[in-house]
């Protein structure tokens, strides 16, 4: 088991919910998107499953440690290397497409705005990063990192703020539509 | 009740006048209800001459003009075998009943979709013009049980040491990506 933290604020902010989670696993750290970007994903938790010949035996995606249907095929496999049956059935669906120009464009303006960050200037990072969130509002590794770097305060005191990422969610909704129109 | 010889043959071209008119309106029926389509392949527009006609929502393709344009060959796999679209070593064999084929003034057509997505082309239809699209089969083939992962470095989160995929080659690997927020 390797976890890979998608932060850009840096090891930090990543190292204590590791440490909460108490494991012994390998953590790594992703401040760039590379994986987002390697495999086309836009959000986490994400899973990639390899066998010992570094063959794929569940398709890239979707997949949540906390679920418990997903813990026990993991286990399954891990113990015994069968692929079990729903794993299998994710695969069916599963496709890699190119990215699009906007996708493309909001990766350049997210990966400026990571450069503009560590060379502290904060507003300008902010400002890309909103522009980046315009062209690919799906995009909920973009999304999560405006409001991280924009809302320090509601991420990284304490608790992270789920009733205000919500609220945000439904702001920002409502934003788009009005931008369709 | 006797008929002379000028009676018998009125009689005779009168049907002919009908069954005249009753293959007009067939062919004419057909024109309609089968709108002639045309053609891009892979964003460019391909000359096919007689065009794919479209049947409800279904794409029908002159076999063999249309087989060609897309690397492949309509033949029979044997002197009295089924019709098949053949790539390479792959055939796939048509149903030649009448729901699958259709000969349109000479010209067999076949729909899309009996030979279509085995051969790696995905396709849609708007406004009187059928998109084809060769790279469905990349895509596809982009990110499936079996298949090599795309490589990926990232560094530990707590030394720094960098560590890529291909360093848990031998092992059942779970790497499974999370986030802070």
């Amino acid at each position: 088991m390797v976890v890979i933290a998608n932060d850009v604020q840096g090891a930090e902010v990543a190292k204590p919910w590791v440490e909460k989670a108490g494991g012994t696993y390998r953590a790594l750290l992703d401040r760039r998107n590379i994986i987002g970007n390697a495999y086309h994903l836009k959000y986490v938790p994400v899973g990639i499953l390899v066998d010992e010949e570094g063959r794929l035996v569940r398709s890239v995606g979707s997949v949540n440690i906390d679920n418990e249907a997903f813990r026990a095929e993991l286990t399954e496999w891990a113990t015994t290397g069968r692929i079990p049956a729903a794993w299998i059935e994710a695969d069916q669906g599963a496709v890699l497409s190119e990215m699009t120009p906007a996708e493309r464009e909001a990766d350049a303006r997210f990966q400026l705005a990571l450069v503009l960050l560590e060379n502290g200037k904060r507003e300008e990072a902010i400002s890309e990063l909103k522009r980046a969130f315009q062209e690919d509002p799906q995009n909920w590794l973009i999304r999560k990192q405006l409001w991280a770097v924009e809302h320090p305060e509601v991420f990284y005191e304490g608790n992270v703020d789920y009733a205000w990422q919500k609220e945000q969610v439904a702001r920002e909704n409502e934003e788009l539509e009005k931008k369709k129109k | 009740m006797v008929f002379s010889r000028g009676q018998i043959w009125l009689f005779q071209a009168g049907w002919l006048v009908v069954l005249y008119f009753c293959l007009a309106a067939h062919v004419h029926a057909r024109e309609v209800d089968m709108p002639e389509l045309k053609v891009f392949l892979d964003g460019e527009e391909a000359v096919l001459s007689p065009g794919p006609r479209l049947s409800g929502d279904r794409v029908l393709v002159p076999l063999k003009a249309f087989s060609a344009l897309v690397g492949a060959e309509a033949k029979k796999l044997s002197s009295d075998g089924p019709l098949a679209v053949c790539r390479e070593d792959l055939c796939i064999p048509l149903d030649t009943g009448d729901q699958q084929t259709v000969a349109v003034d000479g010209v067999l057509f076949a729909p899309l979709d009996a030979f279509g997505e085995p051969l790696g082309l995905s396709w849609s239809v708007e406004s009187g013009v059928v998109n084809v699209s060769t790279s469905a089969s990349a895509a596809q083939e982009g990110l499936g049980i079996g298949d090599r992962p795309p490589a990926f470095m990232l560094l530990d989160l707590y030394t720094g040491e960098p560590v890529s995929i291909e360093d848990y080659r031998g092992k059942r690997t779970a790497f499974y990506m999370w986030a802070s927020w």
